[in-house]
């Protein structure tokens, strides 16, 4: 009976969101691999380390207690205290745990900012290339991702004339990353102050992934911790929104840097 | 830590409520184990062995971007960061996706290619992942320049 009722459409959205493109290279690779060929895996975006012991024990030891309950909606206040203390440490950035939330992942970081921020319409300026998922997020949420091409001439990143240039009054917001995916370029100090300026004026928001910073090198020749570490976008001004994650941040403390030297 | 699916936002103060208010919806709470867990990401022990492990990304990005240049890729921009090589593939392919499909067929070698990045030219730019150990790096490499005849 069920046969001639309409049947629901997918959202108008979907049309919009794309599927990994090299998830279809993958699956060939894999067929390979099961038929024997070996195959030479250099299109994987996460780090091939395993987890640290120390973070294993205490995952251990925590399930092993048992009492595994939900927490604070925005994180348990140890470890929202103990990211506190790593800006200061590492950054002698000064940011409240008040202003930190726990999430899954840094997608779920996104999404609580692009969330708190973009009406129905409102325009995210997005360099391109980058991270495809981020558009995505704008327009699940009904907003509209601008694109802004980049290229090496400015290191793959926007710059303050493009991102005024792109503005536009439905423009709510910027976000650029650093470093960035797939180009692994990095903001300078410099560029993100003209880029934070740019936008204020404009009454936008400014949004900065980071969760590549704990990953950042001197140029080759350069030893690491030699020359100067990278700056947090949180350095620069309180209205600015920060996402990290714990998968690839590598928690580099200042003391340790000159330790290691 | 990739599989623990944990992170963080830092947002202005005065957003400070209207997050609390979408994560309360959105996700109740993160993960219990997760949290616990990257309490020990802050260990000093947890940093040093991180620290190793960035010097060994920083000693792979070394070799691996002098070498992709030396097989006719140009990467312009010398990447400072995260694990990736953007190179552009133009001097040795028009079409960067079926260059990707030819490169797992024949020498064996997975990377990706530039589309799933943008619209901005991605049928000329591959990314290049330095996420496997310096041997197999080396075994890539060795294939690719074999079948690009270098």
């Amino acid at each position: 009976m069920s046969r001639h009722l309409p049947q629901p459409a997918p959202a108008r959205r979907m049309a919009d969101i794309a599927p990994f493109h090299v998830m279809e290279l993958l699956t060939r690779a894999r067929q390979l691999e099961a038929e024997g060929r070996s195959i030479i895996h250099m299109e994987v975006g996460e780090p091939d380390f395993p987890t640290p012991p120390a973070v294993i024990e205490a995952a251990e030891a925590f399930i092993r207690q048992g009492q595994v309950f939900y927490t604070p909606a925005l994180g348990i206040p140890p470890l929202r205290e103990a990211i506190s203390r790593f800006y200061a440490e590492r950054y002698g950035v000064n940011v409240s745990p008040e202003r930190i939330a726990v999430t899954a992942g840094s997608s779920g970081a996104l999404l609580l900012a692009l969330a708190a921020l973009l009406n129905p319409g409102d325009e995210l300026l997005l360099p391109d290339p980058g991270y495809p998922c981020n558009r995505h997020f704008v327009r699940t949420l009904e907003g509209a991702p601008r694109a802004m091409a980049v290229g090496p001439e400015t290191n793959y990143q926007p710059t303050a004339e493009q991102v005024a240039q792109h503005w536009t009054p439905r423009s709510k917001g910027l976000l650029v990353a650093s470093p960035a995916n797939p180009t692994g370029t990095l903001i300078e100090t410099a560029s993100m102050v003209e880029l934070a300026d740019c936008v204020a004026k404009r009454g936008g928001a400014l949004l900065v992934d980071e969760i590549y910073h704990g990953l950042t090198y001197a140029p080759k020749d350069v030893p690491l911790g030699g020359g100067r570490d990278t700056d947090t976008a949180l350095a620069l001004s309180d209205e600015i929104f920060v996402i990290n994650s714990f998968s690839t941040c590598f928690l580099l403390s200042k003391k340790l840097d000159r330790f290691l030297q | 830590m990739t599989g623990w699916r944990l992170g963080w936002l830092v947002a202005p103060q005065r957003f400070k409520r209207d997050i609390e208010k979408l994560a309360q919806n959105l996700f109740i709470s993160p993960s219990a184990p997760a949290q616990h867990a990257a309490l020990a990401a802050f260990l000093p022990e947890t940093i040093a062995l991180l620290e190793t492990r960035r010097a060994e990304f920083k000693a792979r990005r070394d070799y691996l971007l002098p070498a992709l240049r030396r097989m006719g890729f140009r990467i312009a921009a010398e990447p400072r960061g995260a694990f990736y090589l953007y190179a552009d593939c133009s001097r040795i392919t028009p079409d960067s996706e079926a260059f990707a499909r030819e490169l797992i067929e024949k020498p064996g070698v997975a990377i990706t290619p530039g589309l799933d990045f943008g619209a901005n030219a991605p049928q000329r730019h591959v990314r290049f992942a330095y996420t496997v150990a310096r041997d197999k790096l080396e075994e890539g490499v060795a294939r690719m320049a074999r079948y690009l005849g270098n």
